[in-house]
């Protein structure tokens, strides 16, 4: 279970002030998949990483099944697997001998780790370059090991922003289907996207963020019915249009 | 805390050891270069020594006093006498030199009065230059002749001229005697290797990570903080401590071949025993923790890897010009230098190589490298705990 509570996060630098998260809180359960949805710039990778314990918010709390993300950060980490946007996965290394590296740092035993490999490769059809260089795969494939390498610990929850950015349709459609059925296992699962489509598909609960506010936290049901639309890429420019935001790219 | 540090060490070493690029460029190029500098200088050196020796010079000789001079000048050098040379015929050619004796250098001479000679030259050219100091050898000799024949019309000989005999005798123990060169070379090269070595490799791991985004990922791993500072320096000490060692004994390569250049015939290489190797390898770990832990730190502090680069330029600049300033220095008696990073392994290695160990050094040395080692990890985990610096999202 992860609860979010009237986090607050400011970006400051001598130039600038920049609130990224106002008072944003949301509740997410076992088996449930929360999709944060919003344009660039809106937040959702800063409340992530605020989960995920890579940020610190100004005020508010984060509490990853009843840790502090502040106060009990280790103990959050043991927990969650954090699969970021930006992860260029590089080098000499093989997938296996990287997902072996952070079975290690994750305290496992290493025949654990050699069965959890095996379920990873199959789980997300990772067979054919297991053994192969890193720097060697293509796009999808190292998407698909940064996936592998966030699940090695077998975390109860699941944080991923932006997981099928950038992938072609097979390897986004292995991603979607690995996330429904780790929901079906029971994980709590937060991604961050602006692809409509892909929150359509799997979230049960959506959270509309705009320019660091969350302005609307409910099921897909709920939305449509509130909205009176059936299409939620509709919905979220009916959201934008209410609270004033335009393209100003 | 260490187990996960080793962790990181090993992963960290297995990624860079994949490559052969990589064992090529850390191990095998620093044990190749110095064998291949030497060689090359040695070689060029030599072969521009045989071309002058064999380089037949046009020489103008005027007013010469007499016949000894010329046959003097014969073994020294090939040249043909030629009538019609000036001074813009030698400042338009690399083997035309001019000697002009006074006109009464005859007379002169027979009356024992001083003589005066005047050489032509050219000093931007190396073969005009050989050949003048070869004349000028000449000249120094066909001058001893004449004081020999003056000497000789009073009773006295050449060895009268030095009423005192000077013998000198080194009361340095054998296995120390010409260990200053060694002194000189091995601190500075190895210094410079432990920077140049671990610059790269220190960058990709701390700002490169950032760059690539995967930083962020041993960041939420439950791994503490300063493992991660631990692992990183490890591995960047010891891919220093790889390089400079592979340096050394390509140095020690170099030397072994030998040959003019650097006074390499000089050196007492058996000096360097298996105890002066051990001490210098113990320096060079602390010397080496030192380098990489302040290059992490400096890293780690960088948004990228070209940002970092300009971190550590300055540094890498300062080394280089610390290891030319004490070459020539002796390590000093006040304790204190001791405590000053960089400069006290240097000073510590001159000590090992001339056999002239000093325990309380070693130990100051060892101590305040330990302590800025431990106030740069406790650093480094701190950076690596700031958000302002290891997160860009919000930057």
């Amino acid at each position: 279970m992860v609860k979010v509570t009237s986090i607050d996060k400011t970006f400051e630098s001598r130039k600038k002030r920049v609130k990224a998260v106002n008072k944003v809180s949301f509740r997410t359960e076992p088996g449930e998949i929360f999709g944060l949805l919003g344009p660039n710039g809106a937040g959702k990778t800063t409340t992530l990483r605020i989960i995920a314990t890579l940020l610190k918010p100004n005020s508010g709390k984060a509490e990853v099944m009843g840790f502090d993300c502040m106060k009990e950060a280790t103990e959050v980490r043991k927990r969650i697997g954090f699969l970021t946007s930006d992860m260029k996965l590089s080098g000499n290394l093989t997938p296996k001998e990287l997902l072996q590296f952070f079975g290690e740092l994750s305290h496992m035993e290493s025949s654990v780790i050699n069965k959890r490999i095996r379920d990873l490769a199959s789980y997300l059809d990772m067979g054919d370059f297991l053994d192969k260089r890193i720097g060697k795969l293509s796009t999808g494939m190292k998407q698909k090991a940064a996936i592998a390498v966030s699940l090695i610990h077998d975390p109860e929850v699941i944080i991923f922003d932006e997981p099928t950015n950038g992938l072609d349709i097979l390897t986004a459609r292995t991603v979607t289907e690995f996330l429904k059925d780790y929901r079906r296992q029971g994980r709590t699962i937060i991604i961050s996207t602006h692809i409509m489509a892909v929150a359509e598909k799997l979230c049960d609960r959506v959270g509309i963020i705009f320019n660091g506010n969350l302005v609307e936290n409910d099921t897909l049901k709920e939305l449509y019915t509130k909205f009176g639309d059936s299409n939620l890429e509709d919905v979220f420019f009916k959201i934008a249009e209410r609270e004033g935001v335009t393209d100003n790219a | 805390m260490l187990r996960d540090a080793l962790i990181i060490f090993r992963k960290e070493l297995k990624n860079v050891f994949k490559d052969g690029r990589t064992i090529f460029a850390v191990l095998i190029l620093p044990m190749l270069i110095m064998p291949i500098i030497f060689f090359v200088i040695n070689t060029v050196s030599s072969s521009q020594v045989r071309t002058f020796e064999n380089t037949e010079y046009r020489l103008k000789l005027i007013n010469v006093p007499d016949e000894r001079f010329t046959s003097i000048l014969g073994e020294l050098i090939k040249f043909v006498q030629v009538e019609e040379l000036d001074r813009e015929s030698v400042l338009n050619s690399d083997d035309s030199i001019i000697v002009e004796f006074a006109p009464d250098s005859v007379k002169r001479v027979q009356e024992g009065v001083k003589v005066d000679a005047k050489l032509y030259y050219k000093s931007t050219s190396r073969a005009s230059s050989f050949a003048a100091q070869m004349v000028h050898s000449a000249l120094s000799a066909y001058s001893s002749v004449l004081l020999a024949d003056r000497l000789s019309q009073h009773g006295l000989t050449l060895a009268d001229l030095n009423p005192v005999e000077v013998e000198r005798e080194d009361v340095a123990p054998e296995e120390s005697k010409g260990t200053e060169a060694l002194a000189v070379l091995i601190p500075y090269f190895l210094l410079i290797y432990i920077f140049s070595g671990s610059m790269n490799i220190g960058l990709d791991t701390t700002a490169g990570e950032k760059e690539r985004g995967s930083m962020p990922v041993l960041l939420v791993n439950q791994v503490s903080r300063t493992s991660i500072a631990t692992g990183k320096i490890l591995y960047v000490m010891t891919i220093a401590v790889l390089n400079s060692i592979f340096t050394f004994i390509g140095l020690m390569i170099a030397f072994r071949l030998g040959g003019p250049a650097f006074g390499a015939g000089e050196l007492n290489l058996s000096s360097l025993s298996l105890t002066t190797l051990a001490g210098l390898f113990a320096t060079l770990l602390t010397m080496a923790g030192l380098a990489a832990s302040l290059i992490v730190l400096l890293g780690s502090l960088a948004r990228n890897i070209k940002e970092g680069g300009g971190y550590i330029l300055p540094i890498y600049i300062f080394a280089i010009v610390l290891g030319v300033a004490t070459m020539q220095m002796e390590s000093p008696d006040n304790p204190l230098m001791y405590f000053i990073p960089l400069l006290n392994s240097i000073f510590v290695m001159k000590d090992i190589i001339t056999v002239q160990f000093v325990g309380s050094r070693f130990v100051f040395m060892v101590f305040s490298n330990l302590s800025y080692i431990s106030v740069f990890v406790y650093l480094l985990a701190r950076v690596f705990n700031s958000e302002k610096i290891m997160d860009s999202s919000g930057s």
